[in-house]
């Protein structure tokens, strides 16, 4: 079976700042994958990488067995990724993005879209009017609605509202089951216990620890992050 | 349907209605009178068949061109390459046809207006015929920017990631990155092309207006559907940019010398400025060079004018010039807090003063561009000229900055006025 993602011997620095070193990781289809890490572990860096938004100083990336670096714009159609800051157009409403989405994809169902945002009659006010919650439904939203084989998320799921954040964690969740993976960055340890069937912990640019979060005791994954990466991040 | 053209066509009607390029076509005209008497005095005296006023407006017409393909070579990678919309593009699949189709235009509408001001400048020439084939040229200069900017825009992608081209751009990339170098030189590379074209285009006109037409008269335009040609091969490039982009972005942000970034327009001519002005001059012009960017780079468009002006031996038009940027004081003032001086004590005479030394030296360009055209024409008499702009420019500095507190926007209004009376001046 071929990978969601694939990263081998992943290295970036810029300068003398080394800021992934030596990363291996394989996501598999189905899977739904917590990655944390301290404030600067090169968790973001990482991401980008493997969005086909940074150049890897070394190793490579394939994205549902396509390489980012040689073939990006067939690996980013296989690829759903909400970065850390979701960009969107301002003068668009939340419906004609999601249009504009579903056009340069090719596919997506407009409607369960829409309803994936819970926007209402607010989807077709112009974006520039949202508040940062409901901009961030609308980014995820756009991320989800060609149904990718890959979901990449940056710290996307903060900030959500609980009935949005538990809506879209179910539905995540039902994209692997469908045989989608998900990776998604986050501070917060609890959100990892509740959704996610593996962790990976990152600290100075490395893996520092890769486990299924059914292997970890309830409430047990800060104690072992803090154990790996040190109260201080390292 | 295209998916770019529908959301581009979306989000400008909501932005509503654009008076933008009516503004440059009443602004180009009105800029056509105002220097009618240094640009197009040639005009007023030979009709536009004889050899002299064709030279002359052929002449004209290139270096408007040229400003033109310049404007345009620069312009395309801004929204090319840079474009507000990357962010959004970069997430998803790029459909290289409908994308390229998309940017073409919309990079075209955009620029429409400099196409318009230029345009509505042609006045001053009277005769029909004449304004016509310079408004061939002019159309075609801007179509050979866009044309060739886009083609050679979209190809830098390719050279800057190409290995091959290692060695070339560590040669030339300075304190640049190396992946920035190819993207750096692409508008200059463009331009340099599109010149080619325009320079060809003005000898044609010149041959047209004073004997049968010449085919040379579209010279801009051949060269810019080369540019479009060769820019829809490299159109798949696009989809690399992403990477290439957050690659150089990256690497200024870990920029080996990181105090690179927060060097300031004029820093060093603090150290001449009186002792108790230094701090606050300092503290001026970074604030004026990270907010106001654009009036220190817009400067040095207005110097081109003033050159012409003085030059000419019109040295009011290069003062009216002054009161433009000495508008820039107004703006400064009306951005400050308003708890400044109430709750901070700051000594408001010397921030006016310091605001005053930076606005000028901001306008300094226009004024000694004017002042080295009177000299290169005039000799040593045009020393006095120059003498009399740089009072000028720190004249108005000070009015903008002393009145935009008390009259708000009106004091704009007042330095207008006060530019008007160029008897006094």
């Amino acid at each position: 079976m071929t990978p969601g993602i694939a990263i081998t011997g992943l290295r970036k620095q810029f300068g003398p700042t080394v800021a992934v070193e030596q990363l291996d990781l394989v996501v598999q289809p189905g899977e739904f994958v917590g990655l944390i890490g301290h404030n600067g572990a090169g968790k973001s860096t990482l991401l980008k990488m493997l969005a086909g938004q940074l150049l890897p100083t070394a190793g490579t990336v394939q994205i549902a067995g396509v390489d980012m670096l040689t073939a990006p714009n067939q690996a980013r159609a296989n690829l759903g990724f909400v970065p850390e800051e979701a960009p969107l157009w301002d003068y668009l409403s939340a419906r004609e993005f999601l249009e504009f989405v579903i056009g340069v994809r090719g596919k997506g169902d407009l409607a369960a879209a829409l309803e994936l945002t819970g926007l209402g009659s607010d989807a077709d006010r112009l974006i520039r009017e949202y508040s940062q919650g409901m901009r961030r439904k609308t980014a995820l939203a756009a991320a989800l609605v060609a149904e990718p084989s890959v979901i990449v998320l940056d710290e996307a799921l903060n900030g959500l509202d609980p009935p949005s954040a538990a809506r879209t964690k179910g539905l995540l969740k039902e994209r692997c089951q469908q045989g989608a993976c998900v990776l998604f960055s986050t501070h917060i340890v609890e959100t990892v216990e509740a959704v996610a069937d593996r962790v990976v912990m990152m600290a100075r640019g490395r893996v520092v620890d890769d486990r299924r979060v059914a292997d970890i005791p309830a409430g047990g994954l800060e104690q072992l992050f803090l154990g790996q990466i040190g109260p201080i991040g390292g | 349907m295209n998916p770019y053209r529908v959301a581009l066509a979306r989000a400008r009607r909501a932005r509503g209605f654009d008076a933008v390029p009516l503004f440059a076509l009443v602004g180009g005209a009105s800029a056509a009178g105002l220097l009618r008497d240094t640009v197009f005095g040639f005009a007023a005296g030979l009709p536009a068949h004889t050899p002299l006023a064709a030279d002359a407006a052929a002449s004209l017409v290139a270096r408007i061109g040229l400003l033109l393909g310049a404007g345009l070579t620069l312009g395309t990678y801004d929204i090319v390459v840079r474009g507000p919309d990357r962010a959004v593009l970069d997430l998803h699949p790029l459909l290289p046809g409908p994308w390229y189709a998309a940017r073409i235009t919309e990079s075209a509408r955009v620029r429409l207006p400099w196409l318009l001001a230029a345009l509505g400048a042609l006045w001053p020439l009277g005769d029909a015929r004449a304004i016509a084939l310079c408004a061939i040229v002019l159309t075609g200069s801007w179509f050979a920017g866009l044309g060739v900017g886009i083609g050679v825009n979209l190809a830098a992608p390719g050279v800057g990631l190409d290995p091959r081209f290692t060695a070339v751009l560590d040669t030339i990339r300075g304190m640049n990155p190396r992946l920035q170098a190819a993207l750096l030189y692409a508008p200059g590379t463009a331009l340099g092309i599109a010149g080619f074209g325009i320079l060809g285009g003005a000898k044609g006109l010149a041959i047209s207006l004073h004997g049968s037409l010449s085919p040379l008269l579209l010279a801009p335009w051949a060269l810019g559907v080369a540019g479009i040609v060769l820019g829809r091969r490299n159109a798949e490039a696009a989809a690399r940019l992403p990477a290439l982009l957050g690659e150089i972005d990256a690497a200024y942000a870990h920029a080996d010398a990181p105090d690179e970034a927060h060097r300031v327009y004029l820093e060093w001519a603090v150290r001449f400025a009186p002792a108790p002005l230094q701090l606050h001059l300092l503290r001026e012009l970074r604030h004026t060079w990270r907010a106001q960017r654009a009036w220190a780079t817009g400067a040095f468009g207005l110097a081109i004018l003033g050159a012409f002006a003085g030059w000419a031996g019109q040295t009011w038009v290069a003062m009216a010039l002054l009161a433009v940027v000495g508008t820039l004081g107004v703006r400064l003032t009306l951005a400050d807090p308003p708890w400044l001086a109430s709750s901070l004590g700051v000594p408001l005479a010397q921030v006016r003063a310091a605001r005053s030394l930076a606005v000028a030296g901001i306008a300094a360009p226009v004024a000694l561009a004017a002042g080295a055209g009177a000299c290169a024409q005039r000799g040593a008499a045009g020393l006095v000229e120059l003498g009399a702009l740089v009072v000028t420019a720190l004249v108005f500095a000070f009015a903008g900055v002393s009145t935009g507190r008390a009259y708000g926007p009106l004091a704009i209004g007042l330095v207008g006025a006060a530019a008007a009376l160029r008897g006094v001046l």
